[in-house]
């Protein structure tokens, strides 16, 4: 047990006190962060770029409402003096020309034409549609008799609350917010397995071309020096995360409160607006801002950090461990077994599959978090640490179901764990040719 | 140092090997030191080592030559515990080897192997905890043979920055500093200049006064010669030749003689002996069975002048080659 011990506390300082190891700690999660604003800056992004639109509006109704709104479109009914509809629109690409006929109105099929230049975005044909749809709905409503507080009765559209029952009863529930939590985690622990099984692989080798192995043998059995190296790189991986979850709560710390009274002041904002609309009549309807939408989206985001489970931790650290004892000791058998990492290819392959086919199978398991594939996948040791964790994240698994996961997972690992140290005391001594599958299966066996 | 030759256990008795026992620190210890017993490892391909057998006393340096490829490299894996034997037994100290015996071995393999990146003061520290030092032990160990051999202030740089005959000199320190009891050192000079060599040479003979035993593997005949007291010719798995260096010189001396004669004088025709090599006034002679040393000293004596005359003993190198090319050629 000492000489394990010594094993572990050198290969866990040598790493953590590499240049390595602080660059990758600090720079992952600015990393995330960076992607995750990209994201979001993606999916909010408008385009800047204003489109005009030169409107011939001949039934007199919509001019009225289009001219002089703001935003990325804007509407004149005249063209700037001297100036043909053919060139205008001809000297810039988002301009276009749109005309509604006088039977627009009546029309049972109503339809209108916009002419450009260039293409136009299906985004911006989109809006268009849908500007004109709610304006013909709202004049036709009217023509039937249907009083304002009627119409407002009549398209109200409906909001879905979901609520999620546990033992304690039942709550706010924040559904998109846990299966995105499920699968950010399901793939850290994807990413975490990979990297640092990777990490053990390339220690081996590396003991194995320096030489050293044969050295550290004549003191210490071959097991002891594997697990050693695989429980220091778990090690590792565990003080990282212990420095990402402290600057995870000490950022939050700071930027929770700012949050929570951003959306407290957005949504009284929203709630003036809505009712300075209210009286504006037909300004309503042909502003689509997702108010509540919104509303919802923010309430959602603070149930879902309010109610965030932390059991949660508990089982991502068991299910990042279990996974990576499981492919960290398969990496540190196919280390023991190449001279060099570009040899380690055709032996990685077998370990690598396994790794990969959850990732495959995400968004099955998001869909159906309940679902056979689900539920086999995170009872599967070599797929549980990611299929599981995602279905903890997301849905209520059943007790049971988690025991079934948790103890294949640690049986599964303790064997391979054995297995690998057989593989591993041959291979170490092996230099040279390159050995097959099959000759590794063999080594098992001797 | 001459030491009884013991070839079974049964007959061996302390007061025979007393050159050995009155230098050992630990009396209690025997003196046939590592016995190894009709050992075999056999691999997918081939038999390594070939019911092997070996007897090592205590406190000798002991050569283990052998062409590439012998089982040398086999045997020490086995000596040192790093693989165990398909059949037979190591006797170490008197008792079957066990896993804590690895304490007491310190071993040098023929391809050195250091952590790259880790300090020489850490390495050596980590290296000799493992062989069941305490902190502390391992800290004064390390320090004193670090300026034992003069690269202490080097403790603090890292082994690649190290040339390849210093990185030489701190794994021989990691191979002994815990005062093994066994020391096996495979190709111990290689890389070391002169000056490092005849270094670690004094340092092997100090250990071996202090009682450790050595055993010594190399291709360099010359340096057996110098340092070993008893050598194992092994080839094929097998020990074709083993015992103490002068008597197996001697063992294998045939009738050949070193002739200088005086200027001018010519060496007469004898039947039964004939010239192989010449060199000027310098002759090297073989006699047939039908001369005997006696008739041809005094045939010389008679007929020429001679300024020096000697039997011819073949050196190890010469032996290895004939016993290796032999078996052979069998």
């Amino acid at each position: 047990m000492k000489k394990i011990q010594l094993i572990i506390i050198r290969e866990y300082l040598i790493r953590v006190k590499s240049k390595t190891f602080l660059l990758s700690t600090l720079l992952t999660p600015l990393a995330v962060v960076a992607i995750a604003a990209v994201a979001i800056l993606a999916s909010t992004w408008k385009e800047d770029e204003q489109f005009e639109i030169h409107l011939q509006d001949k039934t007199g109704v919509f001019t009225p409402i289009l001219e002089g709104k703001k935003g990325e479109l804007t509407f004149s009914t005249q063209l700037p003096k001297g100036t043909s509809l053919t060139t205008w629109l001809q000297e810039d690409k988002n301009r276009g020309y749109l005309i509604i006929d006088s039977s627009f109105i009546l029309a049972d099929q109503p339809r209108a034409e916009i002419q450009s230049s260039g293409n136009i975005p299906i985004s911006l044909k989109s809006t268009l549609e849908d500007t004109l749809t709610k304006v013909i709905r709202k004049i036709r409503l009217t023509e039937s008799g249907i009083t304002q507080e009627q119409m407002k009765r009549i398209t109200q559209e409906v909001k879905l609350k979901t609520l999620k029952v546990t033992e304690e009863g039942t709550e706010r529930s924040s559904t998109g917010i846990a299966a995105m939590l499920g699968y950010v985690m399901g793939i850290l622990i994807y990413i975490f397995m990979f990297s640092y099984g990777m990490i053990v692989m390339r220690g081996v080798i590396e003991e194995k071309t320096n030489r050293i192995v044969e050295v550290i043998i004549s003191s210490v059995r071959p097991f002891q020096l594997m697990i050693g190296k695989i429980l220091a790189i778990a090690a590792v991986g565990l003080t990282q995360f212990l420095i990402w979850i402290i600057l995870l709560v000490g950022i939050s710390a700071i930027a929770m409160p700012m949050i929570s009274g951003d959306i407290q002041a957005t949504q009284n904002v929203q709630g003036e607006l809505q009712n300075m609309q209210g009286m504006q009549g037909m300004q309503e309807m042909q502003d689509n801002l997702p108010t509540e939408d919104q509303n919802q989206m923010a309430e959602e985001i603070t149930a879902g950090i309010r109610q965030f489970d932390f059991s949660l931790i508990f089982y991502f650290i068991f299910y990042f461990l279990g996974g990576y004892l499981l492919y960290g000791s398969l990496f540190a058998a196919v280390g023991s077994a190449v001279d060099q990492e570009s040899d380690a290819q055709q032996l990685v392959w077998p370990i690598t599959i396994p790794l990969i086919i959850p990732m495959m199978l995400l968004g099955t398991i998001l869909q159906q978090p309940d679902g056979s594939v689900a539920v086999f996948c995170s009872i599967f040791p070599f797929f549980s640490p990611v299929c599981m964790m995602v279905r903890l994240a997301s849905i209520q698994v059943p007790w049971y179901e988690i025991v079934a996961s948790m103890v294949s997972l640690i049986v599964t690992f303790l064997i391979v764990i054995w297995l690998a140290g057989r593989i591993y005391r041959t291979g170490i001594f092996m230099y040279g040719k390159k050995p097959s599958i099959k000759e590794v299966i063999r080594w098992v066996f001797s | 140092m001459a030491f009884p030759k013991i070839n079974h256990l049964s007959q061996f008795s302390p007061i025979q090997a007393s050159p050995v026992y009155l230098c050992t620190m630990n009396p209690t210890v025997p003196s046939l030191f590592l016995d190894i017993q009709q050992v075999s490892k056999r691999y997918a391909t081939k038999t390594a080592v070939d019911n092997l057998s070996l007897q090592i006393p205590q406190g000798i340096i002991f050569g283990l030559l052998g062409p590439n490829g012998a089982g040398k490299t086999s045997l020490i894996r086995m000596i040192t515990g790093i693989t165990g034997p398909d059949e037979g037994q190591i006797i170490f100290q008197g008792k079957p080897f066990q896993e804590s015996d690895q304490q007491f071995i310190g071993y040098m393999p023929e391809e050195r192997g250091l952590y790259k990146k880790m300090k020489i003061g850490e390495q050596l520290h980590y290296l000799l905890q493992l062989k069941g030092m305490s902190g502390k032990e391992a800290e004064v160990a390390a320090d004193y043979w670090l300026s034992r051999m003069e690269i202490s202030t080097w403790k603090n740089r890292k082994v690649e920055e190290l040339s390849k005959g210093m990185q030489q000199k701190i794994q021989f320190i990691a191979t002994i500093a815990h005062n093994p009891r066994l020391i096996i050192l495979d190709e111990p000079f290689s890389g070391l200049d002169p000056l490092n060599s005849k270094l670690v040479e004094e340092v092997i003979h100090e250990l071996k006064d202090k009682g450790a035993t050595i055993l010594f593997s190399t291709h360099r005949m010359e340096q057996v010669e110098q340092l070993c007291d008893e050598i194992a010719l092994i080839n094929k798995g097998k020990v074709v030749l083993e015992g103490n260096v002068k008597e197996i010189r001697k063992r294998h001396r045939k009738s050949i003689y070193n002739i200088q004669l005086e200027e001018e004088s010519h060496l007469p025709e004898l039947s039964g002996m004939e010239v192989i090599a010449r060199n000027g006034e310098e002759y090297q002679v073989k006699l047939s069975d039908n001369l005997d040393s006696r008739t041809f000293i005094r045939e010389m004596n008679e007929s020429c002048r001679i300024q020096k005359i000697e039997l011819h003993l073949p050196s190890l190198s010469d032996i290895f080659i004939e016993v290796v090319s032999n078996q052979a050629a069998k």
